[in-house]
């Protein structure tokens, strides 16, 4: 019986390539597009999992409060948690602490490169991570001060194919982590895998980092570590919780209970974290469902199609099934032969998807800026998924065809009097229009998302973005002594307008400094704003712009040490509704006191997905990590190598490392450039199934309708008027389409801005984009087919019937 | 030919309702017809008589009355037990053939036997047997649409018989075939007759249906009259 069954399903496919094609393409494209988003999602969900003590690691999250009762909750926090945790809990086993992300040079002969992705980590590091070691002994490779262990890559790049064990590498300052010296490779691991929440190339010894500033260590007050604590298996987080009220006390860590801290299963640190300050980049768990939704609303239009499809040939079908129903078939049987003939095509296009995803894959890499390796195609999850994706689109996609072709009277069908149901009609209607409503909710969130990220480049952030070239020399104590003489030496160039220095620059880190200003009632109140310490030139360079007070100024010698600015939402945080009135308000920070000299405008020096929040701009230029030099408009390339040439000159002992801040700054929006990417090319995939689709079932409908057409051009219709005939259906059901769509696309995208702090009033044209690109594209679609109808020879069509 | 009923039809009524109008399609109607008896239906168009045999044929519902397949009420059979009486008591020869397009000669005459579970050994020998006995074999591999209409047919009479039915059923076998092809139709369904097999033949052919035992006609949905046929035999 199956044997007859694949018979007579392989006869039909090859009898009717057409639709074959377009069915088994369109669920192909559909599937790949699944498995696709399976394998980014999959990818996403996988972060730090082979770590072998993955659900015994968790992160300590230090709390702040803040004014109004509000908390600010970071991941980065302070070092004496780490040991007094050790200590006063048996069920912490052990505990990992690291720095904040340090910058350092490194050197090995005439090699040397700046390394932004370099950790002080402590020797526990590989008792409780689980770094493949390539080389050297794991337990002792950090124990000591001015060790390093380098991944695979790093030490390829500084040492070739030498073995680096034993051998050392010229570092140069971190700043306020280290001095410059010479460390000793102890070990070498395989790159850390790039599902790791954060990652690095090098790990320096927490001890040469100790050792440069050991007081920080006893401080609850200083902010420069993560700490990881791996947990007993008996573990309780809710007993663990209860016991911190005391242990803080116990170490007097909370000053005015401000402090606090609470534990993060190290799981959730990628995908579930709501803490800031983070080791390292994070996901989003709202672009996975969006992505899912994507990828299930593909399918989805995928399996309309072939529904569509399938119930729209029943008419061809219909006699057959009359037949079989005479000489003995059974629903049962009907069912099974159609959902076999459903199935094997839904296999044929799944062997398509698979081969597609592999032709694909590359691309997609690139777009979601991951690696997949072939075992996460491979793999029995994978795979699994897949199969189970293909059997439930299957059955889905078969049991409703099958279905309808079984429940045909034979005696209908074999009188000739047989019609498809109305409500059949109505059903492929109404997949028509939820298709292109589809289509049409992600064409314009195509829209909106392109307009939003158009926007976050051309929103006028409050500072200067072009033309600003920023030398980022990683505190270089010779640099920062002779700053002024070195910005002069920049200054006498033609093309330099303005030189500027500091220690954070728009987009780059940024410290937070426990500040105290006098508040309207006269009282000192502390906060913690974000903080730059910058040079006398940074404000005027930056194009920054004052709304009270005055910028500070070479005429005041004492702004070095007495004077403080502010911007607005610092103001407004302090309770200064109008920034004149905190202008000569006390403050202190970090030993310095004196007065607010004076209030900034409120410019982006975060993304736009962040407000801007308070900032303290404090004078400071002998901690700079930057300089910011303004150029003119004019011969880049050659401006650029003249400045090179300067700096080799003052700083020959630093690697020229520059950036634009303008690309530096949408380096922030890298993820939402990803999303942007994977959206619009799988909405275009998405429109192109439900084209595919529409192409379809144009082409049975003026099949069907070929006597009509005959007739019709007998009696005198034009081709235009065949056209308009055909056509006027279609548009009917893709106008409903878009009255539909455009509700829920306006309520989805808004759900999405929201994202952003500062995003872009949705307007209406963008959604009329939509509407008529879906209409255009439906036109076009249906008129190719209707065209080829209408230009058929009538008198052919009327015989043939 | 036996004394037994094959077929007892009682008061039958049928009636095709439309959103306005209800027409009567068969009207108190009464028939039998014995074990291995060749019966000729006629009337002129719309009188009823397709529909008399599809009801027959179990493809169509009665609306009222009783219908008694070898002393076994069918009328109320559900669509399980119908296909189950179909593809084991009765084969069915259409005027359009109605073969299907997809499969060969063989494949076609084969089907009833799929239905059946018949071994596949079994099938091919009683597919080539039938094939022989309608002189078709030479075509066993062909489609459907590269034969002529009377070769078409005689494949038709094929799957009709090959599963050895008790009745067939023939919706006017011979209406799309010269008369050629057309006898030689009806001189098979006659063979098959002869062998036993009881044979229910809706006719517009005075002809055809002299090849019968009895003539049942019909009109308005009444059977009007009842004559034993001046039997032809070819």
């Amino acid at each position: 019986m199956i044997k007859n069954y694949i018979k007579i399903a392989w006869r039909n496919l090859w009898k009717n390539k057409g639709y074959s094609s377009i069915n088994i393409i369109g669920l192909a494209i559909g599937l790949a597009c699944c498995l696709l988003i399976v394998l980014y999602i999959h990818d996403e969900l996988s972060y730090d999992k082979y770590h072998v003590n993955k659900d015994r690691i968790y992160r300590v999250i230090n709390s702040w409060e803040e004014k109004e009762q509000t908390t600010r909750n970071d991941v980065w926090g302070v070092a004496p948690i780490g040991p007094a945790l050790k200590a006063d809990f048996p069920e912490v086993k052990n505990v990992v602490q690291f720095s904040g992300v340090t910058s350092i040079s490194l050197k090995n002969k005439e090699k040397v490169f700046q390394e932004e992705r370099v950790f002080f980590m402590d020797s526990t590091a590989f008792d409780v991570f689980s770094w493949k070691v390539l080389a050297g002994n794991p337990k002792t490779a950090l124990t000591v001060p001015y060790t390093a262990v380098l991944t695979a890559s790093m030490a390829k790049k500084y040492f070739g194919n030498e073995n680096p064990i034993g051998k050392t590498l010229e570092g140069g300052l971190a700043a306020g982590r280290a001095n410059p010296g010479l460390y000793k490779v102890t070990a070498v691991i395989e790159d850390v895998p790039s599902n790791s929440h954060f990652t690095f190339d090098a790990l320096l010894s927490m001890s040469t980092f100790k050792q440069a500033r050991s007081d920080i260590f006893d401080s609850w007050g200083y902010v420069d570590f993560y700490t990881y604590v791996l947990v007993s298996d008996q573990f309780n987080l809710a007993n663990f919780n209860k016991k911190i009220p005391q242990f803080l006390k116990k170490h007097g860590a909370s000053k005015e209970d401000k402090f606090n801290f609470y534990l993060e299963p190290m799981l959730d640190a990628y995908m579930h974290s709501a803490a800031g300050r983070q080791p390292g980049v994070t996901g989003s768990v709202q672009n996975l469902y969006i992505f899912a939704i994507i990828g299930l609303f593909i399918l989805f239009i995928a399996c309309v199609n072939f529904m569509n499809l399938a119930t729209s040939r029943s008419m061809e079908r219909a006699k057959e099934v009359g037949v079989r129903k005479a000489i003995g078939a059974n629903h049962r049987n009907l069912i099974l032969q159609f959902m076999c003939e459903s199935l094997a095509l839904v296999f044929i296009a799944a062997l398509l998807a698979l081969l597609l995803v592999i032709i694909l894959l590359p691309s997609m890499e690139a777009f979601a800026g991951k690696n997949f390796a072939w075992s996460s195609l491979f793999n029995m999850t994978t795979l699994s998924i897949f199969l189970a994706i293909v059997t439930i689109t299957g059955i889905i996609a078969a049991s409703y065809p099958a279905f309808i072709l079984a429940r045909f009277k034979p005696v209908e069908v074999l009188k000739g009097t047989f019609k498809t149901a109305a409500g059949g009609q109505f059903l492929r209607k109404g997949l028509v229009v939820f298709q292109f409503g589809l289509s049409i909710v992600l064409i314009a969130g195509t829209c909106i998302v392109f307009s939003q990220l158009h926007n976050l480049q051309h929103t006028n952030l409050g500072f200067q973005q072009d033309q600003m070239l920023v030398i980022d020399y990683n505190f270089d104590n010779d640099v920062n002594k002779n700053l002024e003489a070195i910005k002069n030496k920049f200054k006498r160039d033609k093309d330099v307008i303005a030189v500027s220095s500091s220690r954070s620059v728009p987009g780059a880190f940024f410290p937070n400094a426990g500040t105290e200003i006098e508040s309207t009632e006269g009282k000192m109140t502390i906060l913690s704003p974000a903080l730059f310490e910058v040079d006398i030139d940074f404000i005027p360079n930056m194009g920054i712009e004052m709304v009270a007070g005055r910028a500070y100024s070479r005429d005041f010698p004492a702004d070095s040490a007495h004077s403080l600015i502010i911007n607005e939402a610092a103001a407004k945080l302090w309770g200064y509704s109008n920034p004149q009135e905190i202008i000569g308000k006390r403050f202190t920070q970090w030993g310095k006191e004196g007065q607010v000299i004076g209030v900034v405008k409120d410019f982006n020096y975060l993304s736009l997905h962040n407000k801007v929040e308070a900032l303290a701009l404090r004078l400071e230029p002998w901690s700079s990590k930057f300089i910011t030099i303004k150029l003119q408009q004019g011969n880049l390339p050659e401006t650029i190598a003249r400045i090179e040439k300067i700096w080799t000159g003052v700083a020959p002992q630093i690697p020229f490392n520059y950036t634009f801040l303008d690309q530096s700054f949408r380096r922030q929006y890298e993820a939402d450039y990803r999303f942007q990417r994977i959206f619009t090319t799988f909405s275009g995939f998405a429109l192109f199934i439900a084209c595919l689709g529409l192409l379809g079932l144009v082409t049975y409908t003026a099949q069907q309708r070929t006597k009509e057409i005959g007739i019709r051009k007998v009696l005198g219709s034009s081709v235009f008027g065949i056209i308009q005939l055909l056509s006027i259906d279609f548009i009917k059901l893709v106008i409903i389409a878009i009255c539909i769509a455009i509700p829920v696309a306006y309520w989805a995208m808004n759900k999405w801005l929201n994202n952003f702090a500062y995003h872009i009033d949705m307007q209406w044209w963008m959604f009329a984009i939509a509407g008529v690109s879906a209409l255009v594209i439906a036109f076009v679609t249906v008129s190719y087919q209707a065209l080829k109808a209408a230009r058929a020879n009538p008198v052919k069509s009327l015989r043939d019937q | 030919m036996s004394t037994k009923n094959m077929i007892k039809i009682s008061n039958l009524q049928k009636y095709y309702r439309t959103e306005e109008v209800e027409t009567v399609a068969l009207n108190n109607l009464n028939i039998h017809v014995k074990e291995g008896e060749f019966v000729a239906v006629m009337g002129p168009s719309g009188c009823g008589k397709s529909t008399l045999l599809n009801i027959i044929g179990l493809l169509d519902d009665l609306d009222e009355g009783s219908y008694l397949f070898n002393d076994i009420e069918v009328a109320k059979f559900k669509e399980r037990g119908r296909s189950d009486l179909r593809k084991h008591n009765i084969g069915f020869v259409f005027q359009s053939f109605n073969l299907i397009d997809e499969l060969t000669v063989f494949e076609n005459v084969e089907l009833p036997l799929v239905y059946t579970n018949v071994p596949a050994a079994e099938r091919k020998r009683r597919v080539e047997e039938v094939l022989e006995k309608v002189q078709i074999m030479h075509r066993r591999n062909h489609f459907p649409q590269q034969l002529s209409g009377g070769q078409q047919q005689r494949v038709a009479v094929a799957r009709a018989v090959v599963n050895n039915p008790k009745l067939i059923l023939a919706d006017e076998p011979t209406g799309n075939l010269d008369s050629n092809n057309g006898n030689e139709v009806m001189q098979l369904l006659t063979e098959l007759n002869e062998a036993g097999t009881t044979i229910v033949m809706v006719t517009h052919s005075e002809h055809d249906a002299k090849f019968s035992d009895r003539v049942i006609r019909m009109l308005d949905g009444q059977v009007i009259m009842e004559t034993s046929a001046l039997k032809q035999n070819g």
